[in-house]
């Protein structure tokens, strides 16, 4: 029982040394290795580039309903700017319009940039390719050679015109009745880095 | 037990009270042989583009020409090239330090735009090792201001192009500066 006491009190003991031990060393360490010491961050915060392409009227739907065979053309138009009511690109920008259309009708196009249809004025439309698509459907590729650039200091809109001519000898015809021809416009656009 | 307890607490209290005794004495005897001698703690003092920044404090740093022929002046885009400057002063400081600036751009995290291109302090180019420079300024040159001029490009990426930027940030740089003890 006494060999009991004494232990606890000599555990008692080494427990109050530990402690008296730790704080020195933590007294000691912090005399010691105290040093002066700063950081701070640094942020860049400078506004971002607006960059704007807007597209209007990009997709038409041309029914045997809305035209019928004849000398005079269909006229569709369509328009893209580097800016709207708010604001205006930051950088220059290009672009490049592809036009895909469905082979349901014998249509033939035409495409005019900010010039009405004349038979003086310039069609854009490099080639016209019928593609067989790999699901088996067949369409016809309209391509634009032509890469038109828009510079961020200026307000800038594009017009095109979209000539669609269904001859006038398929007046007669009866076997496009019913039929629907697509026409999808797709324009690539992209900041000019070089 | 209770009792070695109470002996044990009555002698912690007393090892506090001669020590914060002791501390306090030795303060006196300090002051009293030194007369009035007022004997200066070093100073520590690191200025940041005129910003005090010894007791840590954060910066943002907005007014960055950038370079793109082909974007207005005031903004940043991808393809842009811009510098700032940094000047550190230690002027006031009378210890040797060491400083790290370590940089967060677009190589090290996918929420920034920048790139760092280049670092040069004081006309001369140096390099960075895992995006960080660490630099001793010893005390005979510790009153000359260092000139850091860090220079950034946004690399144009189609991946982070097409993303929406709105929430990325551009770039954002760490410097550490601390007593350098050897």
């Amino acid at each position: 029982m006494k060999n009991t006491k004494l232990i606890k009190k000599k555990l008692f003991l080494i427990l109050i040394i530990l402690i008296i031990l730790v704080f020195l060393i933590m007294v000691s360490f912090k005399s010691s290795y105290a040093s002066y010491e700063t950081e701070s961050i640094i942020n860049v915060d400078v506004n971002k580039a607006i960059y704007l392409f807007e597209e209007k009227q990009m997709s038409f739907n041309i029914d045997l309903d809305g035209i019928i065979p004849s000398d005079e053309p269909y006229i569709y138009s369509f328009s893209v700017s580097n800016y709207n009511e708010e604001q205006r690109s930051e950088v220059d920008l290009q672009y490049q319009i592809s036009i895909i259309t469905t082979t349901n009708l014998p249509l033939n196009y035409k495409l005019y940039r900010n010039e009405q249809y004349s038979l003086s004025s310039t069609n854009i439309i490099s080639a016209s390719d019928v593609v067989n698509d790999t699901d088996g459907s067949w369409y016809k590729k309209l391509t634009i050679n032509d890469i038109y650039n828009m510079n961020y200091n200026i307000d800038k809109t594009d017009i095109y015109y979209l000539v669609v001519f269904f001859p006038k000898v398929y007046s007669d015809s009866t076997i496009y009745q019913g039929l629907v021809d697509n026409i999808q416009i797709n324009i690539d656009s992209k900041q000019i880095l070089e | 037990m209770n009792k070695a307890i109470i002996k044990g607490f009555i002698i912690i209290v007393l090892f506090f009270i001669l020590y914060l005794i002791g501390k306090k004495t030795y303060s006196s005897l300090y002051s009293i042989i030194n007369g009035n001698t007022d004997i200066d703690l070093a100073d520590f003092s690191v200025k940041l583009n005129g910003v005090d920044i010894t007791n840590s404090y954060d910066l943002t740093i907005s007014d960055i020409a950038f370079t793109n022929s082909h974007a207005s002046s005031n903004v940043v885009s991808p393809g842009s090239i811009g510098q700032f400057n940094l000047s550190l002063d230690t002027s006031n400081t009378d210890v040797a330090v060491l400083y790290t600036l370590s940089f967060d751009d677009a190589t090290s995290n996918n929420n920034k735009l920048l790139t760092i291109k280049s670092v040069s302090i004081d006309g001369l180019s140096v390099q960075l090792v895992n995006n960080e420079y660490s630099k001793i300024i010893p005390l005979n040159e510790i009153n000359q201001i260092k000139s850091i001029i860090v220079t950034v490009e946004w690399i144009s990426n189609d991946l982070i192009d097409n993303q929406d930027l709105t929430s990325k940030e551009l770039i954002s740089l760490k410097l550490n500066v601390k007593q350098y003890n050897g």
